[in-house]
């Protein structure tokens, strides 16, 4: 009788109202008696207590947090930065910040493939200002992180150069680019033809060179630079990887754009430790800046699977780009070379000071190459990127690739620029990804553009509401003309 | 938190009913664009474009986008019906994080700390003292105004046509003039042994006839201000003296390049370092007049 009860209950309550039940995996954890673990946490305390300071500190930054503040997936330049920000804002005791790495050894990380370069040669007032902020922090490093930080900075400037087609697009760019504080002069055919005679002008009609505040760095510096900045203010860097995240059905919450009581939020990030354990951390903010690896972790939060406003997907895709190194028997372009970017996107720059350059072109969309791996293509180079570089400089017909490397652009498809901002649907999720190539040179206004949109309630400094995910729900692409 | 105030609402299971009241936005997500001229546009646009003026148009349409495009929802208290309740105006938008975190910070009262402390503060004074002032140069001009920059903190400034160099005495005192004067055009500035940081350097813009410049000794000196050194004077200065700048490196030398006229240049020690001897020779590649010295 009591089991007819239990079964008529079961149909009636039960199985008619199936989304009041969770429908999320079931954590992998087993069940501690409260008492045993309350006794558990209280003997880990007093034998901590007993500790010295610097013991303690480094015990429980090897805990796992079962919930922080803040959990930010992925933990190179942009990552760091944000962290880094973040706990400069609020001070040691103010945030838990636990950051989620996949490969501490950053093997396959775009930030230390990059070539480094920092330019302020856009198009879009957004992007000016953010290398801008970049420069301005890359000189002020001595004084944030003490004075044996440094990234190794050479001054030598960017030039681009441009067509007839391009020329006039070029001027615009330049003029809006020094109203907004950077330094550069447009140079015509006999300009360049003066300033560096390496090179051949005959097909170029103007070329923009950058005096001041661009060049390249060294990123793998300024990503351990700053990734202790941000562990020295109290950030746990956790080597796991993202494999999910839990929901909560929250009917309480009531937003525009989503149907009454459907609402289903983000509890816990799933995280996969390298020995293989699966663990839960509660957050109250979770921020995606997994470079190209994005859109997967997107997917995980049902971002372009789930209905309504969720359906738009996030088109961060991983793409592969080569860095060939060569060398140049004839006498090369010698010390006056800047990071010369062709109008056709093939862009070379000298490395040190033996002859050694470095260069390379993203292809186009019908060549674009497998991404499994880092394997590079050296076809690629004789057949489109030497023809292109030999025409530009006549040294360059006798050179000889040494070596080189593939590192993958976290691509966005939609318009190729960053996506920076909170999610339209999640309230407690935000975005910074998406950069397509120039990322590293505004991971440090990112970092401080999405703390201040998380602390003060919205960008204070530079405005990047034009970058946010909602452009993609309208439909307006911010394209940006110089990108490499 | 404050982002979420505007688009997100939490309410009490009791106060469920009255949400039915409020009207929420429909919009579907795969909406056309919001402004109609955008999508003719790209109705009436040819299929045979060159890349580039495609990119012109693309470029065109970016910078129509405005902030309130890409507003498509509209925050709770602007919609119809809606305010704010009284109790709002107890609270301000803005949020003081930095006034949490300074009343969150453990005050250390360790005369290390304290030193550190003050020493900051003199730095950002002495930077803030070192900015650039539009009314002086508005008044002054651009010579006369670097000069008087310069003079004031213990430098050194010639100008062309006189051959004795302008510097303050002991009592604080130096003859420049007080007006714009066109004729004098400054021939040379010793910075030597002076609290110059970056952004003093902004002072000495546009001295287009500068041959003689000096950085003796001065401590804050470094790639950077090399960076910005080497663009402002590029056209005109003959001689240079970074001696005693321990913080510029082979890659500031480097920079120099842009210096054209560039003749003598005073360095440490060429043989610091290989790449230090290496980046003089490759400079004197390209300048063969340059003759860098070491006293």
């Amino acid at each position: 009788m009591f089991s007819t009860r239990f079964t008529v209950f079961f149909r009636k309550v039960v199985l008619t109202n199936k989304r009041l039940f969770h429908n999320t995996k079931p954590r992998y954890e087993e069940r501690i008696h409260p008492l045993r673990r309350t006794i558990k946490v209280l003997t880990q305390d007093i034998k901590l207590a007993a500790k010295p300071r610097e013991e303690r500190a480094a015990i429980i930054s090897n805990i796992f947090p079962r919930h922080v503040d803040i959990v930010i997936i992925g933990g190179a330049a942009v990552g760091s930065s944000i962290a880094y920000f973040l706990k400069h804002k609020t001070g040691i005791n103010g945030l838990r910040i636990a950051v989620i790495e996949k490969d501490a050894t950053y093997g396959k990380c775009s930030t230390v493939l990059s070539v480094g370069g920092l330019r302020q040669q856009f198009s879009l007032p957004e992007n000016i200002h953010m290398s801008l902020f970049g420069a301005e922090f890359l000189r002020t490093l001595k004084k944030r992180f003490g004075d044996d930080a440094d990234v190794y900075f050479t001054p030598n400037g960017y030039l681009m150069l441009a067509s007839e087609h391009g020329a006039q697009q070029l001027l615009d760019n330049a003029k809006l680019q020094t109203q907004l504080g950077a330094v550069n002069v447009v140079l015509g055919k006999e300009g360049l033809k003066e300033r560096f005679p390496w090179m051949d002008v005959t097909d170029v009609e103007a070329g923009c060179l950058g005096l001041e505040k661009e060049g390249w760095f060294d990123p793998w510096a300024l990503l351990h630079i700053i990734k202790r900045g941000a562990q020295e203010l109290g950030t746990q860097y956790i080597t796991g990887e993202a494999v999910g995240f839990t929901f909560k059905d929250r009917e309480d919450i009531v937003v525009d754009g989503v149907l009454e009581g459907t609402y289903e939020g983000l509890d816990e990030l799933t995280v996969k430790l390298p020995d293989g354990d699966i663990k839960s951390i509660k957050f109250a903010y979770c921020i995606i800046a997994a470079g190209p690896e994005s859109g997967e972790v997107a997917k995980l939060a049902k971002i372009g699977t789930g209905p309504g406003m969720l359906s738009v997907p996030l088109p961060v895709e991983r793409r592969k780009r080569y860095v060939y190194c060569f060398d140049c028997q004839e006498e090369g372009p010698g010390l006056n070379t800047p990071l010369t970017i062709d109008y056709t996107g093939t862009y070379f720059r000298r490395d040190g000071l033996g002859g050694c350059y470095i260069g390379g072109l993203s292809p186009s969309p019908e060549e674009e190459p497998d991404t499994k791996d880092l394997e590079v293509d050296h076809e690629y180079f004789n057949e489109r990127v030497w023809p292109i570089l030999a025409k530009r400089v006549p040294a360059f017909n006798t050179i000889k690739v040494r070596s080189s490397w593939g590192g993958y652009y976290d691509y966005n498809a939609f318009d190729e620029n960053g996506i920076i901002g909170p999610h339209p649907y999640y309230h407690n999720l935000y975005l910074a990804t998406g950069f397509s190539g120039h990322g590293i040179q505004q991971s440090p206004a990112v970092g401080r553009a999405i703390a201040e949109h998380i602390l003060d309630g919205g960008f204070q400094t530079i405005d990047l509401t034009r970058f946010g995910f909602d452009r993609l729900m309208v439909h307006k692409p911010m394209f940006e003309v110089c990108i490499v | 938190m404050l982002h979420s105030d505007k688009l997100f609402r939490t309410v009490t299971p009791r106060s469920l009913q009255k949400t039915f009241q409020i009207c929420f936005c429909s919009t579907k997500v795969n909406d056309k664009p919001e402004n109609a001229e955008n999508s003719k546009l790209a109705k009436e646009m040819p299929k045979d474009l060159t890349k580039e003026t495609d990119i012109r148009t693309k470029v065109e349409l970016t910078k129509m986008i405005t902030k309130k495009d890409l507003q498509w929802r509209t925050p709770w208290h602007e919609k119809e019906g809606q305010h704010y309740s009284f109790l709002r105006s107890m609270y301000s938008e803005e949020s003081n994080t930095s006034m949490m975190k300074f009343l969150q910070t453990p005050i250390n009262l360790s005369p290390a700390a304290i030193k550190k402390w003050w020493a900051k503060k003199q730095e950002f004074k002495d930077i803030w003292m070192q900015q650039y002032i539009p009314e002086r140069n508005e008044t002054l001009g651009n010579e006369l105004a670097a000069a008087h920059f310069v003079v004031h903190r213990d430098g050194a400034v010639k100008f062309f046509g006189e051959d004795r160099w302008i510097k303050k005495n002991e009592y604080n005192q130096y003859s420049l003039p007080k007006h714009y004067q066109a004729d004098k055009v400054l021939q040379a500035i010793d910075c030597s042994r002076m609290n110059l940081y970056y952004e003093g350097l902004v002072n000495l813009r546009n001295l287009h006839q500068l041959e003689w410049f000096s950085i003796n000794g001065c401590q804050h000196m470094d790639d950077w201000c090399m960076d910005r050194i080497s663009n402002i004077f590029s056209e005109s200065l003959l001689y240079l003296d970074v001696r005693d700048c321990p913080k510029i490196t082979e890659r500031g030398i480097g920079a120099l390049y842009k210096m054209k006229k560039l003749k003598i240049l005073y360095v440490d020690d060429i043989l610091c370092s290989s790449a230090f001897e290496l980046t003089c020779l490759m400079l004197q590649d390209i300048n063969p007049d340059l003759d860098i010295r070491i006293q």
